[in-house]
């Protein structure tokens, strides 16, 4: 925590002793949540800080802000199940100065939100790419690529095992495995992909922006890294925009590579260098998750208003009937959350305010809205993901306010669906 | 302490203020008690810059409250009176994307401010655009803006707008801007190799625009520096440099080559006779410059160094005070700054001149050269939260470093940038103040050192 003096430092303090001295003779009427506590964590009496804003003892908000942030990336947000029970959000706050890192916001069976806890901290000049998987049910996997400090050219990727229960900050630990490359310069690494496979082991894959480009293939079994093949980046995918997206599709894997025009592919597991792996499949729009014989894809409108949620085949050949609704021009649903054999995908909404956050649940064979919630506050979204475990759907939003954004979450009872 | 914003503040202290008046609680004020946006104050303070404040406080001029703005998105240019400050609002903002700008008169009285434009387009999920304003007279200026691709096409964009000016004291009229031809479309490796340009005013009056061209061929990564040659109304005279246009055979300066990364930016440019220096990045920088047969040769310079001045037989420099901590631009810093030089006769090699008091790195210090006499330096020192800027008037010939004047800001938020630059005896220097939820402009003008 930074202790800093405020520019209106006097007027603060003026604030605290006004309150001092109205707690005799004043008695202001203040709402549940009157102030923004920050950092400092100092509220009224009778009020306790709680994920950022002054609550009134005793009030459960419905929703929380748990984070207000420069910016969290759209793929840089993972649920899991939380080992003593209800779940634990995990974020990449990448661009907030001075606290880049990932947090670990855990929400309780009956929807307490707690604050969110730093669990490693990046304390980079520039953000770090992230994807988290769970390991098990102690720990988790982090795949990180940085950018260098001034003193250094090199850009590294690392493989991590963070204990679950530990709550605070693992960056001293040492990472399983590192790889290292030459640093090109720009604004910040490409995503990175990790996803834990049946049988334990965890397939991740990232770009390499040197010689033109590549995607670099790697799997970590038993705690040992096995580089595996390395793809050269097809025409429509610049370097430094090699942005790595893996689902698990039973026998291998699909990989959604880059950034503006991203291409699909299927990557057996039998596939040892990339003469295995075949050419992009033809499917149009945005993937968003993928099945063994089949592709969720976003498509929207020019105007970046409406959305259709569709299910396709490999060929890119419709399956059953797709989800219509709105959309906003800034948001990124990036992509669906792995929910038993299929995957729930938000945010979806009738309204064009997003007003009622909605979500679906996804399988190969189609999709159907599950759940619903009704948020407080209108600020534009910009990314949201869903989680159901033990007849309660959490979900967590990100939304732009003012230049910053704000981490919101929430939880509910769902009927109806597990 | 209460951390809550300045207008949430403001109105709490009104209300507490109006509590404590109808029950007669009794509070100390201190120096610096409230805002007054009306202008209205308790007794015995006076309205100063929009703050109630003792009488005669030297109290900082508010140019701008922004949720968040990167420092280099802070720009001062010098007017034929006073100076004008431009930054810029991202497209993710209340405020969506702009180019904003106040004029600050030699009194230290701030104009009403104008869109210098408002009319680009930015993806509000991409890289913020980067800009240069250059003022070709007090009534025009010319605006470059390089951004990411709003479209399917992946190519960066470089786009250069003509602006008219209100006349100074006419700012509440606004600005008018318009688009010089068609949006450029470069060579890039990818997100984030959007170069910043820079816009720079050569002897002969020429304008022309640097950018650095970044480019994946046949398995190689490469960098090259493309200049844009302009007219005053921001034409583009003459051909586009073939690694800005993409034709063969290329005949732009390579740079970067080696180690040094190449997705970076121009941060500066120098004029020297008939060449032009550039420098290239911040971090990591170097200096392209150009030899007596107008052949480049790429200096090398130090970690951070900030070029100063530069002539035909090389560039002088400030190497800033060595980081500490994990290295990160806001950790605190350690030892002496130094001035140092490298010579085009021997571009790799570095001469350490002399040395001056501890300087961070981060916000980048402000270096304003002056014919004939010392220069001014600028900087809080080692401190990002240092309650004061100092101006130092450096002698670039006995490296005496002296303290000529200090700007009390009235805060410790952390500086996210500092610009300043003189005019007809006037100091005009503009800095970022960083806090948690927003970002101030703050600005102050004081008679040249």
């Amino acid at each position: 925590m930074r202790a800093r003096l405020k520019y209106v430092a006097a007027l603060g303090v003026i604030g605290l002793s006004a309150l001092a001295a109205l707690g005799g003779a004043c008695s202001p009427d203040l709402p549940d949540e009157p102030y923004a506590c920050g950092e400092s964590g100092t509220c009224p009496d009778g009020y306790t800080c709680e994920s950022t804003v002054c609550v009134k003892d005793g009030a459960t908000p419905a929703q929380v802000r748990s984070m207000r942030i420069t910016w969290i990336n759209s793929a840089e947000m993972y649920w899991f199940d939380a080992p003593s029970g209800g779940a634990d959000l995990v974020v990449n706050d990448g661009f907030t100065p001075g606290h880049r890192g990932l947090y670990e916001i855990h929400v309780s069976e009956l929807g307490d939100v707690d604050a969110p806890a730093q669990i490693f901290d990046f304390a980079e000049e520039f953000p770090t790419s992230s994807a988290v998987v769970a390991l098990d049910a102690g720990h988790y996997g982090v795949l990180t690529m940085t950018f260098p400090p001034v003193t250094s050219n090199d850009q590294d990727v690392s493989f991590y095992s963070l204990d679950r229960d530990t709550k605070s900050d693992q960056s001293g630990k040492p990472p399983v495995a590192k790889r290292t490359m030459q640093y090109l310069g720009g604004s910040e690494p490409a995503y990175v992909s990790a996803v834990r496979r049946t049988g334990g082991q965890v397939d991740v894959a990232y770009g390499d922006p040197n010689q033109g480009g590549r995607v670099v293939f790697a799997r970590i079994v038993d705690g040992t890294w096995q580089d595996r093949f390395t793809l050269d980046l097809p025409s429509g995918v610049l370097p430094l925009s090699a942005d790595c997206l893996l689902w698990d599709v039973g026998d291998g894997l699909l990989l959604r590579l880059g950034l503006e025009n991203p291409v699909l592919y299927y990557v057996p597991d039998t596939a040892t260098s990339a003469a295995d792996v075949g050419a992009p499949l033809p499917v149009d729009g945005l993937p968003l998750y993928g099945f063994a014989d089949s592709v969720l894809t976003l498509v929207t409108s020019d105007d970046g208003e409406s959305a259709e949620y569709r299910l396709v085949d490999y060929d890119g050949n419709a399956i059953g009937q797709a989800i219509d609704g709105a959309s906003q021009g800034g948001l990124e649903p990036h992509t669906g959350w792995v929910h038993d054999a299929g995957a729930l995908v938000a945010p979806l909404s009738d309204d064009g305010s997003f007003s009622s956050l909605d979500f679906a649940y996804v399988t190969g064979s189609g999709i159907k809205k599950v759940g619903s919630y009704e948020r407080t506050g209108n600020d534009e979204l910009y990314s949201s993901r869903a989680f159901v475990r033990d007849g309660r759907a959490y979900i967590a939003w990100t939304s732009f306010h003012d230049a910053l954004m704000d981490l919101w979450v929430a939880s509910f009872p769902i009927e109806g669906f597990e | 302490m209460i951390q809550v914003s300045h207008r949430i503040a403001a109105s709490v202290l009104l209300a507490l203020g109006a509590a404590i008046a109808a029950s007669s609680c009794q509070v100390e004020l201190g120096d610096l008690p409230a805002l007054c946006p009306d202008g209205a104050c308790p007794e015995g303070y006076d309205c100063i810059q929009g703050v109630c404040a003792v009488p005669g406080t030297q109290v900082p001029i508010t140019i701008a409250r922004v949720g968040n703005l990167r420092g280099v998105d802070l720009r001062i240019v010098p007017q034929s009176s006073g100076a004008m400050i431009a930054w810029e609002t991202y497209a993710y903002s209340p405020d969506l994307q702009g180019f904003l700008a106040r004029r600050v008169s030699p009194k230290g009285e701030a104009s009403e401010p104008f869109a210098l434009d408002q009319t680009f387009e930015a993806d509000s999920g991409l890289l913020e655009p980067y800009f240069d304003v250059l003022a070709i007279d007090d009534e025009h200026a010319l605006l470059a803006i390089t951004a990411p691709s709003v479209d399917d096409d992946p190519l960066p964009r470089i786009a250069v707008y003509a602006v008219d000016l209100p006349a100074l004291g006419d700012e509440a009229l606004g600005a008018t801007s318009s688009r010089v031809g068609q949006e450029i479309r470069v060579s890039t490796i990818g997100y984030g190799a959007v170069s910043r340009p820079r816009l720079q005013r050569g002897a002969d009056s020429s304008i022309e625009l640097g950018y650095v061209v970044s480019r994946s061929q046949a398995g190689e990564t490469s960098a090259a520096l493309g200049v844009i040659a302009l007219d005053a109304a921001g034409k583009v005279t003459g051909a586009l440099p073939t690694c800005v246009s993409g034709t063969t055979p290329d005949t732009c300066p390579v740079v970067r080559a080696g180690d040094l990364p190449v997705a970076v930016g121009v941060f500066d440019a120098f004029d020297v006779g008939s060449s032009t220096f550039w420098t290239l990045d911040d971090s990591r920088p170097s200096l392209l410059a150009f030899d007596t047969a107008d052949d480049p040769i790429e200096l090398a310079l130090p970690a951070l160094a900030v070029p100063l001045m530069a002539d035909a037989k090389g560039v002088t420099y400030l190497e800033p005070s060595a980081r500490g901590g994990a290295q990160l631009p806001s950790d605190p810093v350690v030892g002496a700054a130094s001035l140092g030089r490298v010579a085009l006769a021997t571009p790799t090699k570095t001469e350490h001149l002399f040395d001056l008091p501890g300087i961070r790195d981060t916000p980048r210090p402000v270096w304003i050269p002056r014919a004939g006499t010392t220069s001014l330096l600028v900087t809080p020192g080692v401190a990002i939260d240092s309650p004061t800027l100092t101006v130092f008037a450096v002698n670039t010939t006995t490296g005496q470093a002296k303290r000529v004047a200090t700007i009390e800001r009235f805060s410790t938020l952390e500086l996210g940038a500092v610009s300043a630059v003189v005019v007809d005896g006037k100091l005009y220097v503009t800095w970022l103040d960083v806090g948690d939820d927003q970002a101030t402009i703050r600005a102050a003008v004081l008679d040249e050192p």
